[in-house]
C-alpha cells in the first residue's frame, strides 16, 4: 500500500513537473521572435537614413551640429 | 568546352531571371526614396527646429500648428515625406518579415533617439510635445 502511494506520488510530481516545462517554452519562444524581428528591421533603417549623419563642412555630424546650437540657445 | 550541360545553364539562367525580377526593383525603390528624402532633409530639419512640424508614434511627420497645416508648401513637403516614408515602411517590413505599421512605430523611436529635446513629439494621447517635456516615453526608451 504504501509503496503504490509513493508511485502515485511520484507520478503526479513527474506530471507536475512536465506542464511546467511546457508552459515555460511556450512563453519564451515568441518574445525572442518578436526582438530579432525588431533588431532586423532597425538595422536596415538604420541603414538606410545613413545620410542623417552624413559630416557637415565643420566635421560633425548634422544631427549633432543642429543637437549642439539647439544646447548654446 | 562547356562548364554546365543545358539543363543546369537553363537552370542558372531562370535563377538570375528569378534575382532581377524580385530583388533589384526592391533596390531600385528603396534607392529611389532615398534620394528624395535626402533631398528634402535639409528642409524638414528646418520646419522640425521652428516647431511647425513634428513625428507621430507611427512613423510619420505632421503639422505641429493648425497654421502650419495651412501652409500648402508645408503640407507638399509632408505629404512628399510620408508618401515615401509609407513605401519604405513597406518595402523594409517585407524583408524583415514584419508589418509596415511596426516599422513605422520603429523608426519613430530611431527618430526620438536621435533627436535634439527642442523636436516636437505627438504623444500616444495625441498631444504635441517637446522631445524634453516626454518623460514617459523617455524613461520607456532606457
Amino acid at each position: 500500500m504504501k509503496f503504490f502511494s509513493c508511485l502515485l506520488a511520484a507520478g503526479f510530481l513527474l506530471a507536475a513537473a512536465g506542464c511546467w516545462t511546457l508552459t515555460v517554452r511556450h512563453k519564451i519562444d515568441p518574445i525572442y521572435i518578436t526582438m530579432d524581428v525588431n533588431v532586423k528591421a532597425e538595422k536596415q533603417l538604420n541603414e538606410f537614413f545613413d545620410f542623417e549623419d552624413q559630416r557637415d563642412s565643420s566635421g560633425t555630424p548634422a544631427n549633432t551640429t543642429r543637437k549642439k546650437i539647439e544646447k548654446e540657445k | 568546352m562547356n562548364t554546365f550541360d543545358h539543363k543546369t545553364r537553363g537552370t542558372l539562367f531562370f535563377l538570375a531571371l528569378f534575382f532581377l525580377v524580385t530583388l533589384l526593383p526592391a533596390q531600385d525603390a528603396k534607392g529611389g526614396i532615398k534620394e528624395r528624402m535626402k533631398g528634402r532633409f535639409a528642409k524638414i530639419n528646418d520646419l522640425k527646429k521652428s516647431g511647425k512640424i513634428g513625428e507621430t508614434p507611427q512613423g510619420f511627420l505632421e503639422a505641429v500648428k493648425p497654421k502650419s497645416a495651412g501652409d500648402s508648401a508645408i503640407v507638399e513637403l509632408l505629404t512628399a515625406e510620408n508618401n515615401d516614408r509609407k513605401l519604405l515602411y513597406g518595402l523594409i517590413g517585407k524583408d524583415s518579415e514584419t508589418s509596415e505599421e511596426e516599422v513605422g512605430i520603429t523608426n519613430a523611436k530611431r527618430i526620438f533617439q536621435k533627436a535634439p529635446e527642442t523636436d516636437y513629439f505627438k504623444s500616444a494621447d495625441g498631444v504635441w510635445k517637446k522631445k524634453k517635456n516626454m518623460t514617459v516615453e523617455k524613461t520607456e526608451q532606457e
